[in-house]
């Protein structure tokens, strides 16, 4: 989701690290799993909104910023397609995006994603469906 | 180009030893996690100061208010604020008689000062002729021995 490998692994950190200092409230009535999930999902999505109003970066200019990462970092390697894929990615909303790297990447079901994200189970594939098209389309324009 | 043409693979590398060395660290940046711990604003003991200093600036306004009040309450800054007309129309209405007037009025100052009388009772353009002044002391039941 971040794509830069620093911070990722500062994004990490800090998951556990609010895990850990949240462990109290952690309810029961559902699991553990799901919980760190969402904590992460949560991080994740706050700290790409910080990024862009930190520097006051348009959305378009964010996603530029992370598609030359994809270009330059050490971390990332892959076939043009799949580096084309990574920058279709990058042009969807970011919460779009972290709904389709759940459910295509990661093999989630809908369900699943749903508790994490609280969306409905219907919003979720519709948004995937919408997802799958622009990426298709931007693929297919480059 | 569909999606399902695409092989899914993560292209995402970590460096080695990653996630072996990954509690390593996280273990050292909690205890090394010395960030100000964030002070709530609303604690009880903030919220009591800052009722108390509420309390001190209302009684601090309130009481620069009532001694401005009291100031402006004496009688002679009050008789000071009353119009000539107003006093004048005040009188008209009241019960007050001329006797209780004169009787109350302090007479003295007149007698060691002619200049005052002239200074502010007869302005020159009221100065009355004999006849006029007889018809007034008639009109209005004054007696000479006042005057």
């Amino acid at each position: 989701m971040v794509i830069d490998h620093d911070d990722t692994d500062d994004l990490l950190q800090d998951v556990f690290i609010k895990v850990w200092k949240n462990i109290d409230k952690f309810r029961e009535d559902s699991n553990l799993f799901t919980w760190m999930y969402k904590i992460a999902t949560n991080e994740c999505l706050n700290f790409l909104k910080r990024k862009k109003n930190r520097f006051f970066l348009p959305i378009g200019d964010a996603a530029g910023e992370l598609s030359e990462k994809l270009n330059s970092s050490s971390y990332i390697s892959g076939s043009d397609v799949q580096l084309k894929l990574q920058k279709a990615l990058l042009k969807l909303p970011d919460k779009q995006r972290l709904v389709f790297n759940m459910k295509y990447f990661d093999d989630m079901k809908y369900e699943e994603i749903s508790k994490i994200t609280d969306t409905s189970i219907g919003g979720l594939k519709a948004s995937y469906h919408i997802a799958v098209k622009k990426i298709e389309k931007y693929i297919k324009m480059d | 180009m569909k999606l399902e043409d695409i092989n899914k693979e993560n292209i995402f590398k970590v460096p080695e030893n990653y996630f072996k060395e990954f509690p390593g660290r996280l273990d050292k940046t909690m205890k090394e996690d010395k960030s100000p711990k964030s002070v709530p604003v609303f604690t009880i003991q903030n919220v009591l100061k800052m009722a108390a200093a509420a309390v001190f600036i209302i009684f601090a306004i309130v009481g620069i208010r009532q001694l401005g009040n009291q100031k402006s309450n004496s009688p002679l800054d009050i008789l000071a604020s009353v119009t000539t007309e107003e006093l004048l129309a005040y009188l008209e209405d009241s019960d007050i008689s001329t006797d209780d007037l004169l009787t109350t009025i302090d007479l003295s100052i007149m007698e060691e000062d002619d200049s005052w009388i002239e200074d502010n009772i007869l302005l020159p353009e009221y100065e009355l002729d004999d006849e006029s002044i007889e018809h007034i002391l008639n009109e209005y039941e004054i007696e000479m021995e006042y005057l």
